[in-house]
Parts: structure tokens; C-alpha cells; sequence
């Protein structure tokens, strides 16, 4: 069976498991469209350049609440359905299932919150700039990539320790900030300012921008591809862990 | 020369609780023949899942080693993960809000069913195990039995050459109970090896050919199924009802006993007697004390594997103590 069949396979189920929950439905409606609406009136109804820069910032918030409320969940909710132990026994390659999950769990919010903010921008007749549409499908393709990364790199790291559910919440608004979706980074504390070169979508937000302005910043994308690399190399390790944990000492819960 | 369908050797398991080392499986040795169906008997805590879990590859054995058809457990996981399936059954292990159906479609992958098979396979085991007509409902939605159902028809998916079965029939009604019975029993008439752990022993004695008792996580008895039963001491249990005088059973003749104490009221009396084996003179026997008896009433039954089990269990419980 072909690699991206596994992959593919794992992706549309993960898919369906969201759909069945309307959680989706808060994170890829009602969460963007409430920022976009504070962000807007705000800025007392920006145009142009900076909407564009605003619509890209509500874009990856809602795709990082996606991330972090469904893709770092899956083995958790895998433990508690019982069938974490079928997807680490299967023939197929456990890390490549997991990938397809934790794209699967992220992309249908995604979907639904470009469509959100296209549609909110469409009713207040707020026109947005993208001098250089490719290069920002390809940012917008690298950070949903990034964001696949990162949720395979948390939900393993969520599944080794108790305090999963708080680390998420805890890590929701922080990342927001680090990244300068809600404020500048400049604006940040240099104490915590270097932070925000370890989250990706800080440097996805600039290419965004960048891209939507007319001048890829290639070195932001370039950041993206080496942080999500990063995260990838972390996610596999750490459910390497689990594996290790769960076959040795038998002391993860399993089917 | 074929390989043995599991082949475990000196396998011990332990675990840490605290400072203490719980032994869950002390130097477990034994051997499945291609084509034939063990039970795995034993009480709660007795290491059964601890042994699943292990030829399962879920869980890494302390010392020791097993393997499945000529691949270790150990270091050619994926290669045993492609032989044997497994079903732990029970209400959990599915995905609740997705369909029979999606549920059936997923594990297949997992398990290396591609979608051309899948497509072909998934509504003849649905239709196998009497799931067509939910197949689209959430899994959330079906009883106990259909669920254990669905877990039977993903083990049966990927047409595995060694099935490991932890208690298929709890929750089935007698006749899916049955039913499944049967498809086991076929599946073994095609070839595949099952390891069955069950505490009903109705299912033991319609299918296993051999018999391993595991007690505290050793191996106690490894018998075929006719000599397991044998090890209860005697072949038949024979009930006797009758009216007036209660008989005298002092002194029975030898190769009878009586199972327990007769009971009796004024209107008539039940006595119940075990044969150890038998012959033409144990009817003589019967018929000579029971001579000056009114008998209203005989049945006679073989003796049950539960009475096998039962009396080698509290065997071991007393060498133990």
C-alpha cells in the first residue's frame, strides 16, 4: 500500500472523527469570525494592506486553535477510546497514520475559517490586497504543513504527561503573542521576545504579509520549512518515546 | 520444516509497583501448532493478558522469548504484526462516532488491507457477522453485542494466519455466540491458528484442541482437551431421583462415588453419584444399590470441563498453600 494511501487514508477518517463533533464548527466559524470583527472595529474598519495583514493574522489564529484544541488531542482521545494500542500495532507505520491524523484534524476547520473570513470580509465590503496570490498559497499551504507538524509534535508530548489539557489552554494565547498575530513582536519583553523565533507562525504571518504586499520574504518561508522540520523530528521522537514506554513498562493505558 | 504458529520460550514478564516486582508471567514455555485451537485458561490475574499483549506485540517481554511463526516478537515485530490479528473485544477500541462501516474501512488499513480489498471484504465480513444493516450507524449507537461483533469482523479482516481471541463471545446472545463458534471453527479448517482466552468454557470445549492452564502466571497443565477433562477424576455424573426409603450408600462399590451428600424429604430423595470410568459392571453396580429403591428417575451426564477446571485450580491452590 502506497505511502500517501496510508496517509490519505488516516487524513479522511481523522476528518470524519472531527465532523461528528461540532467543536469544528466553533473553531472554523465563531472563533474567527470574533476576532475578525474585534480586530476590524478596533482598527476602525482598515483597508487594503492592512486588512490584508489583519485576515492574515485571524487565518492563523483559528488555524493555531485548530491545532491545539483537535490535532494535539488525537492520542489522548486515542487512549481514551481505547484504540491507541490498534494504530501502534498496525502493519502500517504508526508516526505516517498519526501525520494523516493530525493533518485531517486541522484541515476542516481550516477550510471552513478561510471561508469564514472570506465571506465576513465579502459582508463588510472590506477589499483585501494579494499582489503575489502564489507565493501566499504557498505560504498558506507551508503553515497548514507547519501546523501538521506541530500537532504531531504535542500530541505525543500531551500523551507523556497528565497535564495535557492544561498545557494546551495554557499555550493557546502565548503562541498568539510570540508569533505577533495579536501584537507586534516588537512590542514583547526582550526577556521573551526570542521565543518567538521557535513558533513557525510567527514566520508564516511575515510571509504571508510579505507575499501579500509583493515582496516574498523567502527567508521567513525558509524559517517556516526549517521549524517544521524541527517540529517533525520532535514529534517522531517523542512517539518513539511512547512506544518505547507503552511496549517496556506497560504503563500507558492501551486497547 | 514448518514453523510452530507461536513458540514461546521461557517467557517471563514482570512489572514494578513501587518497590515491588510483580511477576506476571514466570518462565512460560509452549508451543502452537499450525492449523490448531489452544485455550488459555485461568483466573483473573492469572498473566492471560499479559501473554496477549506480548504475542500481540503490544508489550515487550522481561526475558524469554516468543515467536510467531519463525519471526520474534521482538525484533521482527512488523513481520508477526502481518500474521496474527487480534481481538480483545469489549466495549472500547472503537471510534464511537464514526459508522461500523468506517470503523471496519480504518482498522483494515491499519492492519494492510488496501482499499481494493477493502472494498471487497468489508461488506462480506459486515454480512458475516450480522452487522449489514447498522453498518452506516455510529458505533456509539450499537449494544454490547454488536460491538462485539465489529471487533470480530476487524480481526477476521486482514485473513490472518494466527488469531489471538481474549473472550470473543461476552456479550453475544447464545446464538451469535454460535454463530461465531462456527467461524472460528472454520477458520481453523482453512488453517489459521487461534489462541483462545476465555472464562467460558462452553467455548473451550467446542473448540480448543488443547488446553493451557496458567496459573500466577505459570504454566500449570498443557493437555489436549480430552486429557485436561479427564484430570477432573471422573467420566460421568449420574443423578438419581426416587421415592421412600433413601438408599444406602455407605460403602459404594469402587469406580463409584457420591458427589455430595443425598437429599431427601419424606416424599423422595436425590442422590448423585460420579463414575470414574465406564464399563458393563458400573450398571451392574448402579442396579445393585439401587435394588431395594423405588427410582422414579436417572440422568446422566459427561463430566464438564468446568469441572475439570475446577478441580485442577483447587489442586494448584493447595500445593501452593
Amino acid at each position: 500500500m502506497a505511502v500517501t494511501e496510508v496517509f490519505v487514508t488516516s487524513a479522511r477518517h481523522q476528518m470524519a472523527v472531527v465532523r461528528a463533533h461540532p467543536l469544528f464548527l466553533v473553531l472554523g466559524i465563531l472563533q474567527p469570525l470574533a476576532l475578525l470583527l474585534v480586530m476590524f472595529f478596533a482598527r476602525n474598519r482598515p483597508i487594503g494592506a492592512q486588512a490584508t495583514a489583519i485576515a492574515t493574522a485571524v487565518l492563523l489564529m483559528s488555524y493555531w486553535g485548530a491545532t491545539v484544541w483537535q490535532g494535539a488531542g488525537i492520542l489522548r482521545r486515542e487512549r481514551s477510546n481505547g484504540t491507541l494500542g490498534a494504530s501502534m500495532r498496525g502493519v502500517r507505520s504508526p508516526v505516517l497514520v498519526l501525520a494523516g491524523k493530525s493533518l485531517g484534524a486541522t484541515l476542516l476547520p481550516a477550510l471552513l475559517t478561510a471561508a469564514t473570513v472570506a465571506t465576513t470580509l465579502a459582508l463588510l465590503r472590506t477589499p483585501v490586497t494579494i499582489a503575489a496570490p502564489g507565493w501566499y498559497l504557498l505560504g498558506l499551504v507551508s503553515a497548514i504543513l507547519s501546523g501538521t507538524a506541530m500537532g504531531l509534535l504535542l500530541c505525543s508530548l500531551f500523551l507523556l504527561t497528565r497535564f495535557g489539557p492544561q498545557l494546551a489552554s495554557a499555550l493557546l494565547y502565548p503562541v498568539f503573542l510570540l508569533a505577533g498575530l495579536l501584537i507586534p513582536p516588537d512590542f514583547l519583553p526582550p526577556a521573551v521576545r526570542w521565543l518567538g523565533w521557535f513558533v513557525s507562525l510567527r514566520w508564516a504571518q511575515q510571509f504571508l504579509v510579505s507575499a501579500a504586499g509583493g515582496a516574498p520574504d523567502l527567508g521567513s518561508l525558509g524559517l517556516v520549512g526549517i521549524l517544521t522540520c524541527g517540529y517533525i523530528i520532535g514529534g517522531v521522537a517523542a512517539f518513539r518515546r511512547i512506544d518505547h514506554l507503552v511496549r517496556s513498562r506497560g504503563n500507558l493505558e492501551l486497547g | 520444516m514448518t514453523s510452530p504458529a507461536v513458540e514461546v520460550e521461557s517467557l517471563s514478564r514482570w512489572f514494578r509497583a513501587g518497590k515491588q516486582r510483580v511477576e506476571a508471567l514466570s518462565r512460560v514455555s509452549f508451543q502452537i501448532e499450525p492449523g490448531s485451537i489452544v485455550a488459555l485458561l485461568g483466573a483473573n490475574g492469572a498473566g492471560k493478558t499479559t501473554m496477549a499483549k506480548i504475542l500481540a506485540t503490544l508489550l515487550l517481554p522481561s526475558a524469554g522469548s516468543a515467536r510467531i511463526f519463525g519471526h520474534d516478537v521482538v525484533r521482527e515485530a512488523a513481520a508477526c504484526r502481518r500474521l496474527a490479528s487480534v481481538v480483545f473485544g469489549g466495549e472500547r477500541g472503537l471510534y464511537p462516532q464514526l459508522s461500523g462501516r468506517d470503523n471496519l474501512r480504518f482498522f483494515g488499513m491499519l492492519a494492510g488491507v488496501n482499499r481494493r480489498e477493502g472494498r471487497h471484504r468489508v461488506p462480506i465480513l459486515l454480512e458475516q457477522v450480522g452487522l449489514s444493516g447498522a453498518a452506516d450507524r455510529r458505533v456509539e449507537t450499537y449494544s454490547k453485542g454488536m460491538k462485539q461483533r465489529l471487533h470480530i469482523a476487524i480481526g477476521f479482516l486482514p485473513r490472518p494466519q494466527l488469531l489471538l481471541l481474549d473472550e470473543p463471545t461476552v456479550g453475544l446472545d447464545p446464538l451469535e455466540a454460535e454463530r461465531l463458534r462456527g467461524a472460528i471453527d472454520q477458520a481453523r479448517q482453512e488453517g489459521v491458528s487461534v489462541l483462545l482466552t476465555s472464562h467460558y468454557l462452553l467455548d473451550v470445549e467446542r473448540l480448543a484442541d488443547r488446553v493451557l492452564l496458567l496459573d500466577r502466571g505459570s504454566i500449570r497443565e498443557d493437555l489436549h482437551l480430552t486429557d485436561f477433562i479427564r484430570r477432573a477424576g471422573y467420566a460421568a455424573v449420574v443423578t438419581v431421583r426416587g421415592s421412600g426409603c433413601m438408599p444406602r450408600l455407605d460403602d459404594p462399590p469402587p469406580g463409584i462415588s457420591l458427589a455430595n451428600e443425598p437429599t431427601g424429604s419424606g416424599s423422595g430423595w436425590e442422590v448423585t453419584l460420579r463414575v470414574q470410568e465406564w464399563s458393563p459392571d458400573v450398571f451392574a453396580q448402579l442396579a445393585t444399590l439401587f435394588a431395594t429403591s423405588q427410582v422414579t428417575d436417572v440422568q446422566v451426564r459427561e463430566v464438564r470441563l468446568e469441572e475439570a477446571f475446577a478441580q485442577a485450580a483447587s489442586q494448584h491452590s493447595g500445593s501452593r498453600g
